[in-house]
């Protein structure tokens, strides 16, 4: 048997959670940022 | 529905790691950072997920010229270069206690990196292009390319000696992973793919906000 090596489980969860939950705030800044524009565009193209 | 989506996957994250922490045991031989493959299997089958929606969309754009398909294709394209980075990430850190290295050239590892190589590539030749017809019509040439990587990645294993281990599940034969591994596997895939719908949904709304303005 191996030892228990948790040190390495929490440094791969803690990287994907870190990742995952970095994405989703780049995606939630991104919706945020295009749906400002988008009545700025609309009022232009009136 | 995609606020849905979301809740839905949140509850799945807690289920994931409720089952690779609580329910499944601890395995025999590697012990604890076995645990790891809840992580690591469930991210490469959603890449793969991913990079064969960038095949479908490129396709179909090419057929019928509809921006939503190049949308489609670009949004689950970066999506899956995110599960891909994770895959490779998270299958170093296991390989370090197992196989003693944190990388090795070998097969399987090296097929991946090139497949995470050509979706970045596919990314960046995505954010070169400002003509909207032009920039989707070059990347859908790449994303059809690129998903040649995808069953040269998930058969290396078998086609070349590797360290990497032989698939055990997606395989021809039966799985020999015990049930309650196996259960815990299944709930951290169901729930990644909960999570690439997620991300898809919002990445795609995003590009259509996009290119409105």
């Amino acid at each position: 048997m191996m030892p228990a090596n948790w040190g390495y489980v929490l440094a791969a969860y803690g990287i994907a959670a870190a990742t995952l939950f970095g994405y989703w705030r780049r995606l939630v800044r991104r919706s945020r940022a295009a749906g400002a524009r988008r009545p700025a565009a609309k009022a232009r193209a009136a | 529905m995609t606020r849905a989506l979301g809740w839905l996957a949140a509850l799945g994250l807690l289920a994931g790691l409720a089952a690779g922490f609580g329910y499944a045991p601890r395995e025999a031989v590697q012990g604890n950072v076995q645990r790891i493959m809840y992580l690591h299997v469930p991210s490469v089958l959603t890449a793969y997920l991913a990079f064969g929606l960038v095949l479908l969309g490129s396709i179909a754009f090419l057929a019928t010229r509809r921006p939503g398909w190049d949308r489609l294709a670009g949004s689950a394209g970066e999506i899956g270069v995110v599960f891909t980075g994770l895959t490779i990430v998270s299958g170093s850190i296991w390989g370090k206690p197992t196989w003693g290295t944190w990388w090795t050239w070998d097969a399987r590892l090296t097929s991946t990196a090139v497949l995470f190589l050509v979706y970045v590539g596919y990314l960046l030749l995505r954010g070169l292009i400002d003509e909207p017809e032009a920039r989707a019509r070059y990347a859908a040439v790449v994303g059809i390319l690129g998903a040649v990587n995808i069953p040269i990645v998930h058969f290396s294993v078998k086609w070349w000696r590797a360290l990497h281990q032989p698939s055990t599940i997606l395989g021809p034969e039966p799985s020999p992973i015990d049930p309650a591994i196996g259960l815990a596997l299944f709930v951290n895939w169901v729930t990644f793919t909960l999570l690439f719908a997620y991300f898809l949904s919002r990445r795609m709304e995003i590009a259509r906000l996009e290119a409105e303005t």
